[in-house]
């Protein structure tokens, strides 16, 4: 399956360092993935973890004191990695790569309106003239299931809701027609309903535009609903990639495990939730062994002296754990993990029943 | 200390002096002669004053431990002192049961000469060691009730009884000390919450300072230091700033200021929506252990209905101001009447790819109703424990609904 898909970013042993107080310290640590066509990628991982800092070098949009430190990043035959001015990065950031960020309020200007941020966008990428413009953004805007659109055109940010920003943001990026979306924690501000509504528009327009989305998130609900593969991050390193299937039925690396246990949806009323302990490593000193291993139960002695290769699970499914290899003694996975499918089947079966009601 | 200042000071002090004792004379018919009382009463006379007596007289009486049983046995009149006493478990009557009754209820925010209604008419009772879920969307009014409690928001109509005392409108301010003693709160957002110029050990302990509720020096050490062991943070971070920690550490500093107050009723508003999903079960066991541990009463807060079943042993759902349903959590779960509970549940995202992926999301349309003024909705108990917002057709049509879901219990 994976042989046919063809690859849209490819990320090659890519690491990006940060300049602070005149050190330099490794915040993404020599990842590699590819990211299919048309798929949707869900980066997972606590905040930290390099998610953000990962999608941002595919824009050129790292901190003044960021910097690629080495690898690839190769987009339709441009290595991304390469590019410094920012005239190189005008033909691919926005237009070709777009990016929906977490908090809507501040991705909008508050002075100009809704209507005139759509239609500066298309006047500028496509060249279209003012009338047309408003037009095109009017339609948009319709696209997006914004109520009352024409009215609503001339309305400013503060008007609108949280959960209506954010579709006035999707809008914006979708006047580009990019080929790559990035939805940056797009909906951890929002309430449980309404993300459920932006979750459902992202994937409609998907289907209609055939895009490619990079989802990044750290809610493992979110990322059952839209994602086909799954790269969970650790300490500015990948540590399972695999497709969703693979990585919610059959997770192999601790880190991923301890992730799905801690979900509030698997608590029952007579056993406290489960939770990682501790805090993630600092990168401040050198990470030496497995990053995970000080919060790891199933670590072993090796994780704390030698980084753990990639070990090949399946075609698809990869995970950098000591577990997975042949002299590693056979451990059993949590309870918990066993019982996922079981458990979330209990957990669903009471809205499954709502749902059959409301159909009559 | 100067000597100078002392001196001149000194005169004074005398003068009250000799007015306690003049009392005290009076009060026993001056049987006691002036040698016997020099002593203590100069000690009381001065503890009843202000503290800028304490340095005048430091020297000569230790007046410091005599100030604080002062502060503790203040006179209270009969309403604080069943308020105060609202804690004894030996009477148990129906109305003990409910810590905080909110009746008829109003909330409103004026913008100008525009006066809108945020809560109208909100009944909700919550019992004592209970955790009460409060869920809704956002601008539904979930928050502002909370702060009405917490007496940050005013309440414009009806009364809100805290151990069945009035806290709402203009309540004396010793009713209000009293009050901030046993409420806390626990705020949504860890970082904005706590000040950023003030290290840990004065954020923790602000409570304890403000209302006297220690020792001495080392008794408020000591119970800061326990506190922090107690959510799992090291004591040695107690000298350093909140920008040091994080989102999970801040709210669990959060959650030690609020509970080092020993509170009886605890307002959490949304303590995890801003945290990481690894860091969130840390919290909820912290909140869930320490209401057992204390038997505290909770009123929990969120909009993610999975978070607060785990948590919460009655949930009340919240839709543009007015409660719609009423159950216990498990119940709610089980059959959920009102529209809008069943689009929140459609919307809770379960983390399992083939179950999340047929799901469909119902949406609610407030507009279905169709309520006539004559037979205006209202909250209705359906089954015990079980209440729905309803006009009389839909309250059949839920009694239907439920016999059909194997309900009644």
């Amino acid at each position: 399956m994976s042989d046919e898909k063809e690859v849209v970013i490819d990320v090659k042993n890519l690491s990006v360092g940060f300049v602070v107080r005149g050190k330099t310290t490794n915040v993404i640590r020599n990842i590699s993935f590819p990211v299919y066509r048309g798929e949707t990628l869900a980066i997972v991982g606590e905040s930290g973890s390099g998610k953000s800092v990962t999608t941002k070098t595919f824009t050129g949009m790292l901190d003044a004191n960021g910097f690629i430190s080495g690898g690839q990043i190769i987009f339709s035959g441009l290595d991304l990695a390469k590019f410094k001015t920012n005239d190189d990065w005008l033909q691919i950031r926005g237009k070709r790569i777009a990016t929906i960020f977490q908090d809507p309020m501040t991705s909008l200007n508050p002075l100009l309106t809704i209507g005139y941020q759509i239609s500066e966008v298309l006047m500028l990428h496509h060249g279209l003239k003012k009338d047309e413009a408003k037009k095109e953004a009017i339609d948009l805007l319709k696209k997006v299931k914004i109520p009352n659109a024409e009215e609503r055109y001339n309305d400013y940010p503060f008007q609108y809701s949280g959960g209506m920003r954010q579709r006035v943001v999707i809008a914006i990026a979708l006047a580009c027609r990019p080929e790559v979306l990035i939805c940056d924690e797009p909906t951890t501000a929002l309430d449980v309903t309404v993300q459920a509504q932006i979750i459902a528009l992202i994937k409609e327009l998907q289907e209609e535009y055939k895009w490619t989305t990079i989802f990044i998130t750290h809610d493992l609900g979110v990322v059952a609903n839209v994602a086909d593969r799954i790269a969970v991050m650790y300490a500015g390193q990948i540590v399972e990639y695999g497709t969703v299937e693979d990585v919610f039925y059959h997770p192999e690396h601790p880190y991923t495990w301890a992730l799905l246990c801690s979900l509030p949806q698997l608590g029952t009323k007579e056993e406290p939730l489960s939770y990682i302990v501790g805090n993630p490593p600092s990168f401040a000193s050198e990470i030496i062994g497995d990053a995970f291993a000080p919060r790891n139960e199933y670590a072993m002695n090796i994780d704390f002296v030698m980084e753990p290769p990639i070990f090949k699970v399946s075609e698809t499914h990869w995970a950098k754990t000591w577990l997975l290899s042949p002299m590693a003694p056979k451990v059993k996975k949590p309870k918990l993990i066993e019982e996922l499918h079981q458990r979330m089947k209990i957990a669903a079966q009471e809205l499954k029943r709502q749902e059959g009601d409301l159909d009559e | 200390m100067s000597k100078p200042i002392r001196k001149s000071l000194n005169p004074h002090s005398m003068e009250d002096v000799t007015a306690a004792n003049s009392k005290y004379d009076t009060d026993n018919n001056g049987s006691v002669s002036q040698e016997e009382i020099s002593s203590t009463n100069i000690q009381e006379s001065v503890a009843g004053a202000d503290g800028s007596y304490d340095e005048i007289l430091g020297e000569q009486v230790n007046s410091k431990p005599a100030k604080k049983v002062k502060r503790h046995h203040l006179e209270l009149d009969p309403a604080e002192d069943e308020f105060e006493h609202g804690r004894d478990l030996t009477r148990n009557t129906e109305a003990d049961k409910i810590v905080v009754r909110m009746r008829d209820v109003r909330i409103s925010f004026k913008i100008g000469s525009l006066e809108r209604v945020i809560i109208n008419h909100l009944n909700l009772d919550i019992r004592r060691g209970e955790i009460l879920g409060l869920v809704g969307e956002s601008g539904s009014g979930k928050t502002t009730i909370g702060r009405a409690i917490m007496r940050i928001n005013k309440v414009s109509g009806g009364e809100i009884l805290y151990n069945n005392v009035r806290i709402s409108g203009k309540i004396s301010k010793k009713r209000e000390r009293l009050l901030k003693t046993k409420v806390q709160m626990i705020f949504q957002d860890p970082g904005d919450s706590l000040n950023d110029r003030a290290n840990i050990d004065y954020i923790v302990s602000e409570g304890l300072r403000a209302y006297h509720l220690y020792t001495d020096e080392q008794d408020r050490i000591n119970k800061v230091t326990e506190m922090m062991q107690r959510v799992g943070l090291r004591p040695e971070y107690l000298f350093r700033y909140p920008h040091e920690f994080s989102g999970g550490q801040r709210q669990r500093i959060g959650i030690a200021r609020c509970m080092i107050m020993n509170p009886e009723f605890i307002v959490a508003d949304e303590p995890i929506s801003a945290l990481d999903v690894s860091i969130r079960a840390q919290v909820l066991n912290l909140i869930k252990e320490f209401k057992q541990e204390r038997n505290m009463t909770v009123l929990f807060i969120a909009h993610d209905l999975s978070v607060v079943k785990y948590i919460s042993d009655r949930i009340a759902v919240i839709y543009a101001g007015k409660i719609v349903e009423l159950a216990p959590a498990l119940r709610l779960f089980e059959a959920p009447l009102h529209p809008y509970t069943k689009s929140l549940l459609t919307a809770v995202p379960i983390p399992d790819p083939k179950i999340e992926r047929k799901k469909k999301i119902i949406t609610y349309n407030p507009g279905m109703h169709h309520y006539v003024l004559s037979d205006a909705p209202e909250l209705k108990e359906i089954e015990p424990e079980h209440f729905v917002r309803c006009n009389t057709p839909e309250f059949e049509q839920y009694k239907i609904e439920l016999k059909r879901l194997g309900g009644e219990e």
